[in-house]
């Protein structure tokens, strides 16, 4: 020994994940998604392009209602923008026990029911009117391809939901949080895409 | 089953086995969603990859 002293090992560099799991998790389910409404839409527009001139939408079914669900999309839109807000000020309160952000959270999920609410009063109206499932190709597509989206948007508002009650209670995990963002955010990029082809196809 | 083959090709009309391949004119259809369906999963691997390597650009500066 020469009486130097010898440096301590240096303890391996934390290395920091790119994307949180669940974010990647979420991008993966998500692009098997598009794919998903990608073939349903795809059904659609071969059908839609079978039928014969002036035959689509057909006879004695119902026209479904553009202007309405404009409405509905608006709602749609304005949650991405309201659930983009919170993100930004849950990130501006990290001395607030990152509680920030809580009403425009509230706001997207309101903003996300109504459209969901809306969407079923719509239905009843063309139901009414006579559009079911197995009056036509298009009742038989519109009812799948607009129904699979409800449903994922209601899963993902029960998931928003439950990240304001944890941000409420100061226990909402970044993870958590970007997860169900990745998940709103696909809901609501789909739709336009759906509302174009669906009710203007 | 050859003397189906052979009324298959009698009556072709009858041996379509395409149920939305009728007398209208679809190809123009069936052509962009095979393009749609093709180059979109491309599209999206390429855009994940995208955003990590621009994460990993952001986190090696």
């Amino acid at each position: 020994m020469d009486g130097r002293a010898v440096p301590e090992p240096m303890p391996p560099k934390k290395r920091l994940p790119l994307l949180p799991n669940g974010v990647l998790g979420m991008m993966i389910f998500a692009t098997a998604e598009v794919m998903f409404f990608a073939g349903m839409m795809s059904g659609y527009t071969i059908v839609k392009a079978t039928s014969a001139p002036g035959m689509w939408p057909p006879p004695g079914q119902p026209r479904l209602p553009v202007a309405s669900t404009a409405f509905n999309t608006a709602a749609l839109l304005l949650s991405a923008v309201a659930l983009f807000l919170a993100h930004r000020a849950w990130r501006k309160s990290p001395f607030d026990g990152l509680r920030g952000g809580q009403g425009p959270l509230l706001a997207a999920v309101l903003l996300g029911l109504t459209f969901v609410g809306l969407q079923g009063l719509e239905w009843v109206a063309l139901i009414g009117q006579g559009l079911t499932m197995t009056s036509s190709p298009l009742g038989a597509f519109f009812y799948l391809i607009v129904g699979t989206h409800g449903l994922h948007a209601v899963a993902a508002l029960g998931a928003l939901a439950v990240a304001w009650f944890r941000l409420r209670a100061g226990t909402l995990e970044p993870g958590y949080f970007f997860a169900t963002q990745t998940f709103w955010y696909f809901v609501v990029g789909m739709w336009p895409v759906i509302y174009a082809r669906v009710y203007f196809g | 089953m050859r003397a189906l083959g052979a009324l298959a090709l009698l009556v072709p009309a009858a041996a379509l086995a395409c149920p939305v391949c009728g007398t209208i004119d679809n190809t123009g259809a069936y052509q962009w969603m095979t393009l749609v369906m093709s180059a979109l999963p491309l599209a999206m691997i390429f855009g994940v990859a995208g955003v990590l390597v621009v994460k990993i650009r952001r986190a090696e500066k």
